[in-house]
């Protein structure tokens, strides 16, 4: 880690999250990462790393403490600036989160055609990039449902690098295909060098424990907390 | 007004009254969203033309198709009462108005429902159930403003057109039937010149509210159903409430103008 400051992009203080519906916090979260850090969290069950990851969009409120994104408190903004702050944050979802109608070309560049002036040209010139880098030969104009898996699962990491993003989230179960870790953890090295944070949940504890992974922290998600999963990289 | 006190008065305000204010609530939000430059980004700008595309454009030979066989309809009907009156002017006049001001709008808004009302309640409950719209959320793009508005502004457009073709191509196929069976008594010049004048002051400002109104109706009922849904992710399909809602809406949008 270089020597210069670092500033918080995520900071959870004691912010305690209740699924919808219930009234009893699943998790409790104090967790800080700041710009060019990778986080890996290893959340074994699937619904409290949902809410994990909701929690840290602004989507679910904390019930109590706080959940702030580039040292915005998430409750604290209009919903019109809370959606701009999204723009800022790429997302790889286990579900893929592919809109059905629309062709993967413009599934992948919604975020950026939504939150940003960037020309178009310029934004498929990028999106191009990356989607050689991931294996994809272009992006396709096929719809999400007439593309194989392991073609959605690259174009998702080509969506989530898009762009700048301050914040890029991995959801377990969305990238399975061994081929892509090493794009991936690349890319990721290339966004943390822009002070961009990365937070990887894993439901693996071999992608937990592996030291080629450049994490800086390793947390396990046990009970309601966060704990260290063991030594930082 | 104490918690209690709104109690009694949802007890006493009937289910479908508070649905409705609650449509005319959606309607209006949506009104203003539509109003506002800075809703229309790029992929709302997108999905509005696609939707257009897909209500307007693609219903086109459904609607001439309709629009021909009502205009068939109508050369019968005009036959029997010329036979009954005999002034032709009157039975054309009465024909003309009926056609305009009643069955063009719920005719057309029928087809606009199936084409574009049931996409809306559709895909809405299976991006719901299949997580599209939390993806979207997390993305900073509200589905609200990036899938609700767009379409729904698109059905009235659609509505507009569809329903000013609809109006033409019917009378234009009453005429030609006519005319093959050898009983159009007037020029076509002149026949122009009537189906112009009697449209009227009223109807030129009847059907495009009509069409207008029916197809925010429309929009609003499908959506509304389809987010009611959003809450029961195991819930029943929503297309058959929605259909049958918007029908309705249909009809009451029609009635309103028309009592009006």
């Amino acid at each position: 880690m270089s020597g210069r400051e670092r500033t918080a992009v995520l900071a959870c203080e004691a912010a305690a999250i209740a699924a919808p519906g219930t009234d009893r916090a699943a998790i409790v979260l104090d967790l800080q990462i700041a710009a060019g850090e990778l986080v890996v969290v290893d959340a074994a069950d699937p619904e409290q790393e949902r809410l994990l990851a909701d929690a840290v969009c602004g989507l679910v409120a904390p019930r109590a403490g706080r959940i702030a994104f580039l040292g915005r408190d998430w409750q604290e903004q209009t919903l019109e600036y809370a959606n701009a702050l999204r723009g800022r944050i790429g997302h790889v979802f286990r579900s893929g989160g592919w809109v059905p109608y629309l062709s993967l070309n413009d599934n992948v560049l919604l975020q950026q055609l939504h939150h940003t002036r960037r020309r178009y040209a310029d934004l498929r010139e990028q999106a191009a990039r990356l989607a050689a880098r991931f294996g994809l030969p272009g992006l396709p104009l096929e719809r999400p449902a007439e593309l194989p898996a392991l073609d959605l699962q690259r174009a998702a990491c080509v969506r989530a690098f898009l762009g700048t993003p301050s914040l890029v989230i991995v959801e377990s179960g969305a990238v399975t295909s061994e081929d892509l870790l090493v794009p991936l953890v690349d890319t990721m090295r290339e966004a943390r060098d822009r002070d961009a944070a990365i937070l990887w949940l894993v439901d693996q504890p071999r992608l937990l424990r592996d030291s080629a992974l450049p994490a800086t922290r390793r947390l396990r998600l046990r009970g309601r907390e966060l704990v260290d999963a063991g030594r930082a990289a | 007004m104490s918690g209690l006190a709104l109690e009694r008065l949802r007890h006493w305000v009937p289910g479908w009254l508070s649905w409705l204010a609650l449509a005319g609530g959606v309607g209006a939000a949506l009104f203003v969203l539509a109003l506002r430059p800075s809703s229309w980004r790029r992929p709302v700008r997108g999905e509005f033309v696609r939707f257009l595309d897909l209500t307007a454009w693609r219903a086109v030979p459904a609607v001439t198709g309709a629009a021909v066989l009502i205009g068939i309809g109508l050369v019968a009907q005009g036959l029997y009462w010329l036979e009954r009156f005999g002034e032709l002017e009157t039975v054309y006049t009465i024909l003309a108005t009926v056609l305009i001001r009643e069955i063009a709008p719920v005719l057309v808004g029928l087809l606009v429902l199936g084409r574009g009302g049931l996409l809306i309640l559709g895909e809405l409950s299976t991006m719901q159930r299949g997580g599209q719209c939390r993806a979207l959320d997390a993305q900073g793009v509200d589905p609200f403003l990036a899938v609700a508005l767009p379409r729904v502004a698109a059905l009235p457009v659609a509505m507009f057109c569809l329903s000013m073709l609809f109006v033409v191509v019917a009378q234009l196929s009453g005429y030609a039937m006519a005319a093959a069976l050898g009983v159009a008594r007037l020029p076509p010049e002149r026949f122009v010149e009537t189906m112009i004048q009697s449209i009227g002051a009223q109807g030129y400002l009847v059907l495009p509210l009509k069409s207008l109104l029916i197809g925010v109706a429309i929009g609003v009922v499908c959506l509304l159903t389809a987010v009611e849904r959003w809450r029961e992710v195991e819930s029943e399909d929503p297309v058959p409430a929605g259909f049958l809602r918007a029908v309705l809406a249909t009809f009451l949008a029609t009635g309103l103008v028309s009592a009006l």
